[in-house]
């Protein structure tokens, strides 16, 4: 039996390695791939905190967790495609993905 | 919702007056008609409740009502309450306006708002008839501001002169004092009793348990108002309405003013019907009086108050017009204080035959006015030969005025005096038994007087002046002829006593019939004799000269002329209170609101926006780095 | 049995993570990142989490990375243009703090969760069941959310009017009489439609 922390652990180190891809890469894409790796170390925390939820009063497992993993997929490839769309028209306009090259919204 | 009568009644001015905005008004005389139409129709139906009405001897009603609107379990309804007081109000409205709409044919006629001036006098009549109508109080308090509004409209219907204006913004803002107080007071009395229709609120009124129960209890019952208290600030609240729009003091100042509007106009609302409106709704809802000594006293006093100080003030006056407002200032004081002293049948006696001499008197004034071209009697004089019909009914709607046995006024006159010596309660108040038979007297002065300078002495007029043409004579003729009629000269005294029985609200005070014995006709005649005999020896006779006695009473006269000096202190209420403390306002929004609370937020966020947009770099990455540390400084404070 | 497979499948997911984060050529990242998912599908598995792990494989791996995929062979990158992970003292430190402190609320988890793990959650009937009662609402609001997002992409790449025109054979100097940055384009290998979209939109 694995106990919840080590799923919760991994989990946390999965996030933050995306966190590092999105915050040390310039591409905006790999950035976007930074993103999609942290929603899925948590989708993978949800997931075993489901599986270790106490059970509801008529003694069945709530299926929160899943059913929140299954938004966040869900919104996970909604913003997956506006992103993608919004990475290739940046492309188009200025011929270029890298983000620091279109720090262009400051005062 | 079926057809009923009333609702012609209620609604054909409405339609005569969209119809007259909506495009009729091009054509004049079709305008004219449809108004005509349209208050005649009335009067007819309403004439033909009468002989029910009489015999049912007071418990003779018609009602119907329909659902206006309903918000939650409040329902505000629409109706209509035809007993034999709104019965009679109905026959007043009506049937004096029905003439002075023929009048205004002749009067108006060659003026450029013609049609627009038939299609407000419709608007009028139906708010009015809306007032009469009305089964409940909010419906009456939507006709009492539509009354507002058309008396606006009418006031200022020579829109181009600044006098009017002004005179319509007088009249306006004076009755919203009123108005203000009349709407608190009708959602107090909402509250209090759940319902706003008149006959359930009696109902509710009268059950005794009702009365001492706590309307309202702060701290846990150590204050605690009762019902009976909280009726009784309500009621005074909806005599705030009663005082604006029957103009008593101290809420009487647009009235005089209001005579800049078209004399038609002047004859309708400011002496007939509207002003009345107020004496008649203290009627309608004098169940809510009548368990209040105190509240009928305040509407005794200031009634009693109202009619002296205003006759005062017309014996000064030389605005021909303006004499007849403060005379109807002075008979309005009659009616309230009738009612005050529980005397309702009287009190709409008195409305009712003062409405045909007072209207009478009116047209007759309008009628001079239109040949002459000014208001001021001292260029009038000598008459008399050249408008013999205007002048005899004048003649006779003066006396009737003054109170001549056996015309209407003697009757209903007499009637309110006796009154004020019956009532052993006000035994010892100067205001009550003194007074109104003062004011009798000095009525019947300034009336003489106002004749006598008009219509007869030397001509001082400029001009050619003429008779009006008859559509303005015969109204005043039969106004005229009703002035004496209403009296038991034709009328028998059992249809007066009917007459007064059907008016009566339930529970009333006792019945005192009017009875022209030797000692009243003796009284009466004193009365019109030491009124109308030294006005004659002064303006008729000459034998004193006016001057003399202005000089003699200079500073009684001077408070007299001035009105008593209150206009002059709303003036300097307006001018030295409110002025100053609107400044203050003004300081205190320009510190405080616009300095400090508008400007400083403005200033905060510009000075905070300036800090935080050096963090507006553009750069994803760094956007990263802010929220990061955003989240540790969550997880950090173990959030 | 079930520790073995644990430690294969997370020690999987980290490493191929890290490797999808590290690896210069986008295409490797894409393809490592698949391999990562793979390894949390067969994580969800083990959780009983039948559904989402097929999910996982299908939605994520199937779908998503192969778009990632192919808006990165669309937009074919030059080599210099290609890096890896850009070390940066600052962000280091910011990550390692970051993971600390997920660490220390992972340590002082409360009373919500149970020690003992459910037994056979697995079943997508009682998921389905939620879905579609209790979460009615927003499984509605995340169909309008789809569409929303459809119709964002078809908008963000519609060709403007005049973009339209430029690229038509008629007027061959639409954008390059501009001498506007993306004039350039030529340097741009074999990418000679997207060029061409550059070059007008860039005037």
């Amino acid at each position: 039996m694995i106990p919840l922390e080590h799923y919760l652990y991994l989990s946390g180190v999965v996030f933050t390695l995306g966190l590092c891809g999105v915050m040390m890469r310039r591409n905006i894409i790999m950035m976007l791939m930074g993103i999609e790796i942290m929603l899925n170390a948590a989708n993978l925390a949800l997931v075993a905190f489901n599986k270790y939820m106490p059970p509801g009063p008529d003694g069945t497992v709530p299926m929160d967790g899943q059913v929140f993993v299954f938004f966040t997929i869900a919104i996970a490839a909604a913003e997956v495609a506006v992103a993608l769309a919004i990475a290739v028209a940046l492309f188009r306009r200025l011929d270029t993905v890298n983000v620091d090259d279109v720090a262009n919204l400051r005062w | 919702m079926t057809l009923t009568s009333p609702w012609i009644i209620l609604f054909a001015p409405l339609v005569a007056a969209f119809l007259i905005g909506l495009g009729l008004h091009r054509h004049k005389r079709l305008s004219a008609g449809l108004a005509l139409a349209a208050v005649w129709t009335g009067f007819g139906i309403a004439a033909s409740y009468l002989p029910e009405a009489l015999a049912g001897e007071g418990a003779w009603s018609l009602t119907g009502a329909i659902t206006w609107l309903r918000a939650g379990d409040i329902t505000f309804e629409y109706g209509y309450l035809v007993d034999g007081l709104s019965l009679i109000m109905l026959l007043v409205v009506c049937g004096v306006g029905g003439l002075i709409h023929v009048y205004a044919t002749g009067y108006m006629k060659g003026d450029g708002g013609y049609a627009r001036f038939f299609g407000c006098l419709a608007l009028f009549v139906f708010s009015m008839l809306g007032i009469v109508l009305a089964d409940n109080f909010f419906q009456i308090f939507i006709h009492w501001e539509l009354v507002g509004v058309s008396s606006y409209l009418l006031i200022g219907f020579y829109y181009r002169k600044d006098s009017a204006a002004a005179a319509a913004n007088k009249a306006f803002l004076t009755n919203r004092v009123g108005d203000f107080g009349f709407m608190i007071g009708i959602l107090m009395l909402f509250f209090a009793t759940g319902t706003a229709n008149f006959g359930e609120m009696s109902v509710v009124l009268q059950s005794s348990e009702y009365l001492t129960q706590p309307a309202f209890s702060v701290g846990g019952g150590t204050w605690v108002l009762t019902n009976e208290h909280f009726l009784w600030i309500s009621s005074a609240l909806i005599f705030m309405g009663v005082m604006g729009k029957s103009a008593q003091f101290p809420l009487h100042v647009w009235l005089p003013d209001a005579m800049e509007g078209p004399t038609p106009v002047s004859a309708l609302i400011h002496a007939a019907t509207m002003v009345a409106a107020g004496v008649f709704l203290l009627a309608r809802v004098f169940f809510l009086y009548l368990p209040s000594e105190t509240a009928m006293s305040i509407i005794a006093h200031i009634g009693a108050f109202t009619a002296f100080f205003a006759a005062t003030i017309a014996t000064t006056q030389f605005d021909i017009k303006r004499i007849l407002a403060f005379s109807t200032l002075s008979q309005l004081g009659y009616m309230v204080m009738a009612v005050g002293l529980n005397g309702t049948d009287v009190a709409m006696y008195h409305l009712t035959t003062h409405a045909f001499f007072k209207a009478c008197l009116f047209l007759g004034a309008g009628s001079v006015i239109h040949a002459v071209h000014t208001n001021d009697m001292r260029e009038m004089g000598g008459l008399r030969k050249i408008m013999p019909g205007t002048f005899w009914t004048f003649l006779i709607s003066t006396l009737a005025l003054c109170g001549l046995p056996p015309l209407s006024g003697f009757w209903s006159k007499d009637g309110i005096l006796h009154l004020t010596h019956a009532a052993p309660a006000y035994a010892d108040s100067f205001l009550i038994t003194v007074l109104p038979t003062l004011t009798a007297v000095l009525t019947c002065y300034y009336m003489t007087r106002m004749v006598v300078v008009t219509f007869l002495g030397k001509p001082r007029y400029h001009g050619h002046p003429h008779e009006s043409p008859a559509s303005m004579v015969a109204p005043m003729v039969v106004l005229s002829v009703l002035a004496v009629a209403a009296g038991p000269l034709l009328f028998t005294e059992n249809v007066i006593e009917t007459f007064r029985t059907i008016t009566r609200p339930t529970g009333s005070g006792p019945f005192l019939p009017v009875h022209g014995d030797v000692a009243t006709v003796g009284i009466a005649l004193a009365i019109f004799a030491a009124g109308a005999i030294p006005a004659y020896l002064v303006f008729g006779l000459k034998l004193i000269d006016p001057a003399t006695i202005k000089r003699a009473i200079r500073p009684v006269h001077a408070l007299f002329d001035n009105r008593w000096y209150v206009d002059d202190f709303y003036e300097w209420l307006v001018r030295a209170v409110q002025q100053n403390f609107a400044r203050l306002c003004n300081a205190i929004d320009q510190v405080l609101i616009i300095g400090v609370v508008v400007n400083g937020t403005a200033w905060v966020a510009r000075a905070g926006g300036a800090v935080l947009s050096r963090y507006q770099t553009g750069s994803a990455r760094n956007y990263v780095l802010l929220f990061l540390a955003g989240v540790a400084a969550l997880l950090a404070l173990n959030l | 049995m079930a520790e073995l497979l644990f430690w294969l499948m997370g020690g999987g997911m980290v490493f191929f993570t890290m490797l999808t984060i590290w690896s210069r050529n986008p295409v490797h990242c894409t393809v490592f990142m698949i391999l990562s998912f793979a390894a949390t599908a067969g994580l969800f598995v083990m959780l009983d989490a039948y559904l989402i792990a097929a999910m996982e494989v299908l939605v994520y791996a199937g779908a998503i990375l192969m778009l990632f995929l192919f808006v990165i062979m669309m937009i074919e990158l030059r080599d210099e243009e290609q890096e890896g992970l850009r070390l940066n003292p600052l962000m280091l430190v910011a990550a390692a703090t970051f993971l600390l402190l997920l660490g220390r609320a992972v340590g002082d988890l409360g009373p919500v969760v149970q020690s003992q793990a459910n037994e056979m959650i697995g079943s997508p009937a009682p998921l389905a069941e939620a879905l579609f009662t209790r979460f009615v609402v927003p499984f509605e609001a995340v169909s309008l959310l789809l569409l929303g997002a459809i119709l964002g992409v078809v908008v963000l790449n519609q060709r403007s009017r005049d973009e339209r025109a430029s690229i038509g054979p008629a007027t061959p100097d639409a954008g390059g009489g501009s001498a506007a940055p993306g004039s350039g384009a030529p340097s741009v290998p074999g990418a000679g439609a997207g060029a061409g979209v550059a070059d007008g939109s860039a005037s």
